[in-house]
């Protein structure tokens, strides 16, 4: 988003930077690929268990995306190949009237994704970056992607999605990160002020 | 006044109480400029005893960082602690107050 579209090409607040910073706030899990799943859950109740095969075979896409972190770093096209979320949805068949979808990862990591941004068409379950598997501390074997969240959106070693109606702050927006995160409208804090 | 309070249970603890935060005030303050640091230890002590009903005393910076576009985040504590931690972040945009946290850690 913003390439050819006539906007800047970086979001507001925002610099290139060559390279990731690698953040691990909770640590970086130890994930057995044989045991990993996804866990598909609406309000809390199990719908599905997906390994990595099941998933892989939902279909990948492939996305070049710029990817913005809050902390005000951006890299320039990364190349992202994975699931796309709503696919995976309409392929579970999860009703589409959830407001949100919160996620939960190995680390015990939380984050919290408004249904508009989740089902938005580039937001993926990455399994590749840059042509590869993902390394371990690029969040291995799958990680979200969110082109137009700032990254603590996409979180690592993900682990649980589960398609909710009444909102719950995961970790950084518990620590007052903004609930949708968007980067063009630059939504890195919420406000507290009237 | 407080906005939302999140509060880490020991049943539903999440990832905030292991890491020793055991709940979260979101304050919620009319709009002003604030012109300093002595303004933001200001804002950060009357937040404390608005949430916690206690006097923190003098509060000291820990670290402020420049963060996007004009948003600064401050990063503050009491200059003496008792029983239980507190921590105070606050996030300015230019000089306009815009968000007031309250920790409370065990």
């Amino acid at each position: 988003m913003g390439e050819g579209s006539g906007r800047p090409k970086l979001p507001p607040g925002q610099y290139y930077a060559p390279d990731f910073t690698i953040y691990k706030v909770m640590g970086q899990p130890s994930v057995d690929e044989r045991l990993w799943r996804l866990v598909v859950k609406r309000n809390g109740v199990e719908r599905a268990r997906l390994g990595l095969e099941e998933l892989e075979n939902l279909g990948l896409e492939r996305l070049r995306v710029d990817f913005h972190c809050v902390t005000g770093w951006s890299v320039a096209n990364v190349v992202w190949e994975g699931v796309p979320v709503r696919r995976l949805v309409e392929k579970l068949g999860i009703d589409k009237g959830f407001n949100w979808m919160y996620v939960e990862s190995y680390d015990g990591y939380t984050t919290v994704v408004h249904r508009d941004d989740a089902l938005d068409p580039r937001a993926m379950i990455a399994l590749k970056l840059n042509g590869r598997p993902l390394e371990p501390e690029q969040g291995w074997p799958a990680r979200l992607v969110f082109p137009h969240l700032y990254g603590w959106k996409g979180a690592k070693w993900v682990h649980v999605l589960d398609f909710i109606d009444e909102y719950r702050d995961g970790y950084w927006e518990a620590l007052g990160y903004h609930e949708r995160g968007r980067v063009w409208e630059e939504e890195r804090f919420k406000r507290t002020v009237v | 006044m407080t906005k939302g309070f999140t509060l880490c249970r020991e049943s539903d603890p999440g990832p905030l109480l292991p890491r020793g935060i055991v709940g979260v005030f979101h304050h919620v303050q009319p709009a002003r400029v604030l012109e300093g640091l002595g303004d933001v230890k200001k804002v950060a002590r009357d937040a404390v005893i608005d949430c916690l009903a206690k006097d923190p005393g003098a509060m000291v910076l820990d670290s402020n960082e420049n963060i996007g576009t004009n948003y600064m985040l401050y990063r503050l504590r009491p200059s003496v602690e008792e029983n239980g931690k507190i921590r105070v972040r606050i996030v300015t945009r230019g000089k306009q107050l815009y968000q007031t946290l309250v920790l409370l850690g065990r």
